[in-house]
């Protein structure tokens, strides 16, 4: 099978191919609602989407890394690196964001071994979060360049929702305006 | 906040040329309503980031609207928690799977698809079905062309081996649409 080959089985295997483009009038008025930010009639969470957008309008890097929260053993917690996000564009942190996470803590990295970053917790922000935590690094085979990457003796803030620390979830190395936004998230 | 004619024009004329890339590869990937919601997220972040767009405005929409996706992955995720707290589960809609489910050769591929690594489909997908070329890809994944190409073989080969492993390749004639 060539790549061509390959190629047109992909290409039919689009699950959309006959996707019908937008009315002109239909998309003349999201056109316009979105310059003049009024929500059009047919929007059911006005409020959400322009908090959401809101978020998102001021873009950061933070890091394309994923990690996956696989299970935790006494005062071990592990966390698995799974694969990141294909986008490295992450909407700006806020406290309310981060205050939605089920764990937020930092930690110390204490030895960075083969696939496997070590931390100490340093700091409990929310959440159960034990004193060690464990970091399975991916396999390098990732789409994003901008995984984050633990070095030894930095300390990181990092934040688990629902088990897996998002490539978008404010996890980075310990900065002053990081820390800030931790701060206000968690009440110091 | 206030803009001149001029910005408007500008948002307009980039707005129109990525909407409706935008629109399928969302609807490729979720429910209409969601979906929807994104895409108003997405234009409202290129008006309002207007300075940042670059010249080619694609790869850079379609990584915001990867993350205004993601962001609604997460709530969901929410959501069904909550859910699951009060009462059953509710089952993981698959947007991209038939429920018609006739295992013709589009289903295969997509079944082969998903043994993939998320990396690995996603970069497949980008290309085969949001028709990125390897400059766009290039630019949404902060990388070089060439990183992109060999990223795309080995995935290609992946593909392969999943295929094979899914056995043989049905009779060709008996496949549906053979371009979008």
């Amino acid at each position: 099978m060539t790549d061509d080959e390959l190629h047109a089985r992909l290409r039919a295997a689009d699950p959309l191919p006959d996707l019908p483009p937008l009315a002109p009038e239909r998309l003349d008025q999201l056109l316009e609602d979105t310059v003049t930010g009024t929500e059009a009639p047919t929007t059911r969470r006005p409020r959400t989407l322009l908090l959401a957008a809101a978020a998102a309008a001021a873009v950061v890097v933070v890091g394309g890394g994923a990690l996956a929260l696989t299970g935790r053993d006494g005062g071990t917690t592990t966390l698995a690196l799974a694969p990141p996000d294909v986008s490295a564009s992450c909407a700006a942190l806020t406290p309310e964001l981060l205050a939605g996470s089920d764990v937020a803590f930092a930690g110390r990295v204490t030895a960075v071994s083969g696939d496997t970053v070590v931390l100490e917790t340093t700091q409990r922000f929310t959440g159960e979060v034990g004193d060690t935590v464990e970091v399975t690094q991916g396999d390098g085979s990732v789409v994003d360049g901008a995984a984050l990457t633990f070095e030894p003796g930095q300390v990181y803030l990092l934040t688990a929702d629902d088990g897996t620390i998002g490539s978008c979830s404010g996890s980075g190395p310990d900065s002053p305006e990081l820390r800030a936004l931790f701060d206000q998230a968690f009440g110091g | 906040m206030s803009r001149t004619e001029g910005g408007v024009e500008e948002f307009e004329s980039v707005a129109r040329a990525v909407v409706e890339p935008v629109r399928r590869y969302l609807r490729r990937r979720t429910d209409a309503a969601t979906a929807d919601d994104a895409l108003g997220e997405v234009l409202l972040v290129l008006w309002r980031r207007a300075a940042d767009v670059p010249a080619d405005p694609l790869p850079w929409a379609i990584g915001v609207a990867r993350l205004c996706l993601a962001n609604a992955e997460r709530s969901r995720r929410r959501q069904h928690r909550l859910a699951a707290r009060i009462g059953p589960a509710l089952p993981e809609p698959d947007p991209t799977e038939d429920v018609a489910g006739a295992l013709d050769d589009a289903a295969r591929v997509r079944a082969a698809l998903a043994t993939l690594k998320d990396a690995d489909a996603e970069l497949l997908r980008l290309s085969a079905w949001d028709g990125l070329t390897h400059d766009q890809l290039a630019q949404l994944l902060g990388t070089t062309t060439n990183a992109v190409a060999i990223r795309l073989h080995r995935a290609r080969g992946r593909l392969r081996d999943a295929l094979e492993r899914e056995g043989p390749e049905p009779d060709r004639t008996a496949r549906g649409k053979e371009q979008a």
